[in-house]
Parts: C-alpha cells; sequence; structure tokens
C-alpha cells in the first residue's frame, strides 16, 4: 500500500534531524565525515557557562512564565463568556476575532510593535513586558481553542444548569464546577503556550531589547561556530519543547478521560 | 449569564488586545497608506521585490501542496491503524508544532547541508554532493525543510475526518465493481475535499509569512518576501513607508488565504 511507504518514510525525515542534533552534540570533532567523531559532554558544559545562553535561558523561562499566567488570567474568562453566550452567531464572530491573531505573520506584528511602540508617548521597545505583551498575542489563540473546545465537548452547560437549579451561585459554579471539570485542557493548553513561547523567534528576534535576549534568538548567532556547540545549544531547546509536548499530550489524554467520565 | 458579565469578563481580553494587536497592525496599516500610492510604488520599484514575489508563490504552492499530499498519506494510514497505535505515531508526527523554526534549519543542515548525512551518502551513492548540498539552501530546499513544520498541521487537521469517514463506502464501491482507485478518487475524495482544501491554505498562510526557518539557513540571501521585509526592517535608514506597505501586502495574502481556508472549514462542518 502506498500510503505506508509514504509513512514509513515521512517517519524517518521527521526523526532524522532530531537524531543528528542529539549525536552532534555529543561529537567531540565533526568535521565532513559521516558522523562525528570521540564522545564529549564538554559542548553542554560549554553553552551552560555560556554567560549570553544562562542570561537568554532565564530570559526565555520568565518569559513563557509570564506568558502562560497571563493566557489563563485573561483567556479562561473570556473563553467562558464566549462559551456562554446564547447568540450562536455571536459566539462564531467572537471566535472568528480571537483566531485572528493567527492570521498575522509574527513578523508583522514585531514590526507593528516597532513602529508603535518606540513612540515618545509609548516608548516601551526594549522592556521584557513589551515582549511578554507580544507573547501573549501570538499564543492566546492556542490557549482559546484547547479550552472552547474542551468545553463544547464536556457540554459544561448541561452541568451548570444542574447546579443552578439545585441553589448554587454563578461565582460558586465557576469555581467547584468549570475549572475543576476544564482542569485538564486548561493544563495541556498553557503548556502548549509555554512550548510555542519558549521557541518562538520570529517576533523575538525584533523586539526583545539587548539585555533581555531570548534563548532562540542567541541560539542562532551559535550556528556560525562549532558544530558541537551549537548541536548542544539546539537540543537543550528541543528537549524543553519535547518535554512540553509529552506532557501536553498527557493531559490531554486525562481531559478525554474526563468527558468519557463525564457523559 | 447576564450581558454585563460576560462584558467584564471578555473586558481584560479585549482591552489587551485592543492595546498589542489592533493597535500594532493599525499602525502598519496608517504607515503605508499615509502616502496613497506612492508607497506602493516604491515598493514596487525594490530591487528584487518581483523576484521575491515570484520566490515566495513557488515556496508557498510547493510547500503547501507537497505538505497537503504527504500528510493526507500520512493521516490516511494512520487513519487505518487501531487506535493505540494511531495515539502513539499522532504524538510523534505533533511533535515539530512546537519546534522553533531554528531546530528544524540547523537538523536540515546536518541532514542535507554541504556536508550533511544524507548528502554524503548520496554521494557515496555516486550523485555530486556539490549539488546536492547547494540543493538545501534555494528556494526548492526551503520547501522540504518547511514541510517539516507544515505536514504535521495536515496530518492533525484531516485525521479526525478520516477517522470518522465510514469505510463501507469503499467496500460498497468495490463490491459494486470499482477499482481501490476509483473507490478513493470517487467515494473518500469528494467528501473529504474541503477540509483537505482548508489544510493546504492554513500551511500555505503559515509558509508564506514566515521567514525564521529561512533566516537561519541562508541569510538574507535567498528572495522571498518576508526575508525582505525582515532586512528592510532590521537595516538603518530604512524607507519604513515602504517596508510598511510590503508588510501590508504581506499580511492581506496571508489574511486572504486563511479567510479560503477558514470559508472551506465551515462549508464541510455544514455538509456534515
Amino acid at each position: 500500500m502506498l500510503s505506508r511507504w509514504v509513512t514509513v518514510a515521512y517517519l524517518a525525515y521527521l526523526a532524522l534531524p532530531i537524531a543528528l542534533l542529539f549525536t552532534g552534540s555529543f561529537g567531540d570533532l565533526w568535521l565532513n565525515t559521516l558522523l562525528p567523531t570521540g564522545f564529549t559532554f564538554r559542548w553542554y558544559q560549554e553553552v551552560a557557562a555560556d554567560p549570553s545562553f544562562r542570561r537568554a535561558f532565564s530570559a526565555s523561562l520568565s518569559v513563557a512564565l509570564a506568558t502562560s499566567a497571563a493566557c489563563l488570567a485573561i483567556g479562561l474568562p473570556l473563553a467562558y463568556a464566549v462559551y456562554r453566550t446564547p447568540n450562536p452567531k455571536v459566539r462564531a464572530a467572537a471566535r472568528v476575532l480571537y483566531q485572528l491573531p493567527v492570521a498575522l505573520p509574527p513578523l508583522v506584528l514585531a514590526f507593528g510593535f516597532i513602529l508603535v511602540f518606540s513612540s515618545d508617548t509609548l516608548p516601551w521597545l526594549g522592556s521584557i513586558w513589551l515582549l511578554i505583551a507580544g507573547h501573549i498575542v501570538l499564543c492566546l489563540p492556542y490557549f482559546l481553542q484547547t479550552v472552547v473546545a474542551d468545553m463544547q465537548r464536556l457540554g459544561l452547560r448541561a452541568l451548570e444548569d444542574a447546579a443552578e437549579s439545585l441553589g448554587s451561585s454563578g461565582p460558586q459554579r465557576f469555581l467547584h464546577i468549570v475549572v475543576p471539570a476544564l482542569r485538564h485542557s486548561m493544563l495541556s493548553g498553557l503548556i502548549v503556550v509555554t512550548a510555542l513561547s519558549i521557541g518562538e523567534f520570529q517576533f523575538s528576534n525584533l523586539v526583545s531589547g539587548f539585555l533581555n535576549r531570548t534563548y532562540p534568538v542567541v541560539l542562532l548567532q551559535a550556528f556560525y561556530g562549532a558544530t558541537g556547540f551549537a548541536c548542544a545549544a539546539t537540543v537543550i531547546l528541543l528537549l524543553l519543547a519535547l518535554v512540553a509536548s509529552f506532557s501536553a499530550a498527557y493531559s490531554a489524554r486525562g481531559a478525554a478521560r474526563t468527558s468519557m467520565a463525564g457523559s | 449569564m447576564r450581558v454585563p458579565l460576560r462584558l467584564l469578563l471578555t473586558a481584560p481580553a479585549a482591552l489587551f488586545l485592543a492595546v498589542f494587536f489592533v493597535l500594532p497592525v493599525a499602525g502598519v496599516g496608517v504607515d503605508a497608506l499615509r502616502e496613497g500610492t506612492a508607497t506602493f510604488v516604491r515598493v514596487f520599484a525594490l530591487p528584487a521585490f518581483w523576484a521575491s514575489l515570484a520566490g515566495s508563490l513557488s515556496l508557498t504552492l510547493v510547500a503547501a501542496s507537497v505538505s497537503t499530499v504527504v500528510g493526507f498519506a500520512v493521516a490516511y494510514h494512520l487513519s487505518r491503524l487501531p487506535e493505540k497505535r494511531r495515539t502513539l505515531y499522532s504524538l510523534f508526527i505533533a511533535l515539530p508544532l512546537t519546534f522553533s523554526g531554528l531546530i528544524v534549519a540547523y537538523g536540515f543542515i546536518l541532514g542535507y547541508g554541504r556536508a550533511g548525512f544524507v548528502t554524503q551518502l548520496l554521494g557515496y551513492a555516486g550523485f555530486d554532493p556539490g549539488v546536492i548540498g547547494k540543493a538545501l539552501f534555494t528556494a526548492w530546499g526551503l520547501a522540504f525543510a518547511s514541510s517539516y513544520y507544515l505536514i504535521p498541521r495536515v496530518v492533525m487537521g484531516i485525521l479526525p475526518v478520516l477517522v470518522n469517514f465510514d469505510r463501507a463506502q469503499l467496500q460498497v464501491a468495490e463490491s459494486l465493481g470499482a477499482t481501490p482507485g476509483q473507490a478513493l478518487r470517487q467515494v473518500l475524495l469528494p467528501q473529504i475535499a474541503a477540509p483537505l482544501a482548508a489544510a493546504f491554505c492554513l500551511v500555505a498562510a503559515v509558509v508564506f509569512g514566515a521567514y525564521g526557518t529561512a533566516l537561519a539557513l541562508v541569510g538574507t540571501q535567498l528572495n522571498i518576501l518576508p526575508l525582505q521585509l525582515y532586512s528592510l526592517i532590521s537595516e538603518s535608514g530604512t524607507d519604513f513607508p515602504a517596508a510598511a506597505a510590503l508588510a501590508l501586502m504581506i499580511t492581506a495574502a496571508c489574511a486572504s488565504i486563511m479567510t479560503v481556508g477558514e470559508w472551506f472549514g465551515t462549508r464541510h462542518e455544514r455538509h456534515l
């Protein structure tokens, strides 16, 4: 069957760059040979000792954490309000509106930030807060997608109606029904946001200030140096993405189980 | 829920997006349109503008078509597997979605660059490694590398549709005398054409506006519109209105492609 061979070839295409990055990061010397020669940990030690990588790593972590917290704080109320809107046309319009940032290339958003936030009235360019604000705009649609889809799947409204008929108040329902029912999808949404924020390059490359350059922005410079160093520095970013993907999948599985128990 | 409460819940996100999404985009729009058509004439006169437009169009067409075809084949194969194995494969295939474009770029340099693993293997097989090693740094090579993060989007988009497709229809067609190929073309394809088109549009919009992988692979040497915009922005003494006009055109193109994709997507939902 043709589709099987395409799938096998595709999986090889998918795995090869990852495998080569890992191999290269432990190789002592890789110069015009098929695979590197020698085994070493020194590239990781060098990356860990590099002050600009250390600073970039902690900048990336702070930006990602702040972005996730903000997505939760402003995204969850928005998702809930959209879900509870009775008019389906308003709901559809709201969904199109909050998905708009997906259609905007990060490069153009960055350029807009440079134009608007380097003026005398809004002189925020170069601050880490502005960088975080951009990450929130880019990541929020993915958080909303995950949470709204879960709200629909769970049939949250029926649960809430039942609670209301038993005399519960709005805030009670939100805290005791909505939040616990959505915990898995909120978590997997937040993990996806963290992963996207940590890997984000196209926006950060233009907007981050010199002192708060994020990890991918600094990583690009490493590509022009020693292969082993570049591999090790890339593998660190790769590992973060892998951990995020697996934990997001794990919590999404939890969400699927919740919905089965609820139905 | 009462209307004022809903507005209260929506307000923080709405205010935030007004300042950090609508305002910057409006800023680009205002700068682009301030001098009327004169700015656009300057953009058209930029060196390499037309070459970049052609480069972007062919990159988008090639990468999106290849990704849609491969993504369809992979999703089709996955849809026939038992659920546990399908979940496992899906997890692996979804990995590139959260990868930075830089990971992709460096991984491909190691694999297919001038001294890359595959380049050298092909060299042993008798191909000219000089030619193959250069291919990665062309628009074709970029399409090949971009497919790395585009194919998973196609697979994730159409896999649910294929899983829900009732296979008995194919068996009925075949028992009535259709060849397997005919059954696929005349029974399956018409039913999944809309989601396929939607997936094509989504990945086309993503790759049309992207510059990260390209920058890491070739610097600003390659002629595509986002790289041209990037060099305009990052060079000193730039004609900002011209850059804004170029940004506006790229945004308009991406937004139109996405709108067409949405149209296909909702058409399919109504069909269900």
